[in-house]
């Protein structure tokens, strides 16, 4: 999708602040309207066709305060969805969330410089405009989950993926495991394998049938249909790109959906299931090492020639601490981030040492609606309009509720 | 005799806070010099002004106004960097919050001496 001029309305009553910023957006490229009191500003948006792309607003204006402007904007259909950065000159927490609670989206200091407002600017936008473009065009039937390093977290987002697509819409989802030689999938939901994949790899295509691949599936109380990981060295070995050739359709059709723990290692194997994947997520955690590696791995599929959109940055917090802010690794990757896993890494732990998925061990977290939102992001457009007849009132309170998060 | 005349021809480097305006400029390219001066002017007709407001508030003890007046001078230097003006607005700010107002006065005299210095030096950039 290509994007005309952004358009980026501010309102300052500090005449200095007001021309310094607007200087420097309109060296940016941006289009600029300006105002120096919030309600000349909200009678203006008001009568505009087209609302601008963000809006960047002091705190303490006369007639009307930051807050209530943003209180106003966000009660109307018509602005409610446009980003707002709040100017101040003094941010303490108490500030933060009174802005948050009212709906800003970032807080600027007013000494704020050039780089940094750029920055923060652009970064806004481009989360703006990946959530513009979300929920109609992410629809996939096969989802790669993949990470170029190793301990971020892709088995658990497979996994509990795969959970939350099946628990949403009362329906199967296959799980592959290909983080060959771990097996890690099988351990988290408690199953053992009994065969893989490996077994099929010098079957002709004419003889395998979907009973064949169906027998493999080890089938977890949730919905999950678990297609284990091949762990044995001469299981391995036996596994090639023709193997992946031979099973994915029947595997892909095996349920609506498909999730693919890939694993960690760019193989020809990985290759071969990355390239057939509808979309890939790439996993990511805030530290210099796993943004690196994003980095790479982005650089490698552009190189491959995959669509940008296919590949998907999913940031999750696996550590109290994070070295990065969102912004800031969506900036150094040029890739806004679709969705954020918040820290819990007690239940995490808890998850896996007892070979139930995290869902199940903490289904109200933040992290489990995060997990949830991003299966309901990918499913939705396809599995909501089946579900307008006959659907469960508990289904449809949460989907309501998924539904409210993302618009 | 040399350190004096050193520190004396330097007074305002304590002040202003050069990287702010140095920022924007080089930000600007071949505007740098005219968004400079534009800000500079800006800041030369608001801040008399405001100063009068603030003088005012304190004959009036308006603490309500005070603080918006100190606050909003506050940003305006700060944002073209006269941080000797924006330091002493928080100290206000401090003196507000906790209630010593009558130690108000003699951080509002200092604005108003920082102010005098500054303005010429600002002045010749125009």
């Amino acid at each position: 999708m290509t994007h005309e001029k952004d358009h980026i309305l501010i309102v300052e009553d500090s005449e200095i602040t007001l021309y310094k910023v607007k200087a420097v957006l309109i060296r940016l490229g941006y289009d600029v309207t300006a105002f120096d009191n919030p309600i000349k500003a909200m009678e203006w948006i008001k009568t505009v066709i087209e609302v601008p792309d963000l809006i960047i607003s002091d705190v303490s204006m006369p007639g009307m305060d930051g807050y209530e402007f943003i209180h106003q904007l966000k009660n109307d259909e018509k602005t409610k969805d446009i980003p707002i950065i709040l100017l101040t000159s003094h941010v303490d927490i108490r500030d933060k969330i009174q802005g948050l609670e009212a709906g800003a989206d970032d807080y600027l200091g007013k000494t704020v410089g050039v780089a940094e407002l750029e920055l923060r600017v652009k970064a806004l936008l481009a989360r703006k405009h990946a959530d513009d473009s979300t929920i109609t065009e992410i629809s996939a039937r096969s989802i790669s989950v993949f990470s170029l390093r190793g301990g971020v977290g892709v088995s658990s987002i497979a996994v509990n993926l795969a959970e939350a697509i099946s628990k949403l819409w009362g329906i199967e989802t296959c799980l592959w495991d290909m983080a060959m030689g771990v097996g890690q999938c099988a351990l988290m939901m408690n199953l053992k394998p009994v065969s893989t994949i490996a077994s099929i790899s010098d079957w002709a295509e004419a003889t395998l049938d979907d009973s064949t691949l169906s027998n493999m599936l080890l089938r977890h109380s949730s919905g999950v249909l678990l297609m284990p990981a091949p762990v044995s060295i001469e299981e391995l070995e036996l596994v090639t790109t023709r193997t992946i050739d031979l099973a994915w359709s029947g595997v892909a059709s095996l349920a609506p959906y498909l999730v693919i723990d890939t694993g960690s290692h760019l193989t020809d194997q990985t290759l071969a299931i990355l390239e057939r994947s509808d979309i890939i997520l790439l996993v990511i955690s805030p530290d210099l090492a796993s943004v690196n590696a994003a980095y790479q791995a982005i650089k490698v599929f552009n190189d491959i020639g995959f669509p940008p959109g296919k590949v998907q940055v999913i940031l999750n917090q696996i550590s109290p601490v994070a070295s990065f802010t969102r912004e800031q690794i969506s900036e150094s990757l040029k890739k806004s981030i679709l969705v954020e896993i918040p820290y819990d890494g007690k239940n995490m732990i808890k998850a896996i040492n007892q070979g139930t998925p995290y869902l199940e061990i903490a289904p109200k977290s933040d992290t489990s609606m995060a997990i949830a939102a991003l299966a309901y992001r990918i499913s939705s457009s396809q599995m909501e309009p089946k579900m307008a007849d006959h659907s469960e009132p508990t289904l449809d309170l949460i989907r309501k509720q998924l539904r409210g998060k993302l618009s | 005799m040399f350190t004096l005349l050193e520190v004396k021809t330097d007074f305002c480097s304590e002040y202003i806070d050069e990287s702010v305006m140095q920022e924007i400029k080089d930000f600007m390219g071949e505007e740098g010099e005219s968004t400079i001066r534009e800000l500079i002017a800006i800041y030369l007709a608001n801040t008399p002004p405001m100063i009068a407001r603030i003088k005012n508030d304190l004959l009036e003890n308006d603490l309500e106004s005070l603080k918006a007046h100190i606050h909003s001078l506050k940003g305006s230097s700060a944002s073209v960097g006269i941080v000797g003006i924006s330091k002493t607005c928080k100290m206000i700010e401090e003196l507000i919050k906790i209630g010593k107002i009558d130690e108000i006065s003699k951080q509002f005299e200092q604005i108003e001496s920082i102010y005098a210095q500054v303005e010429m030096d600002l002045r010749e950039r125009l």
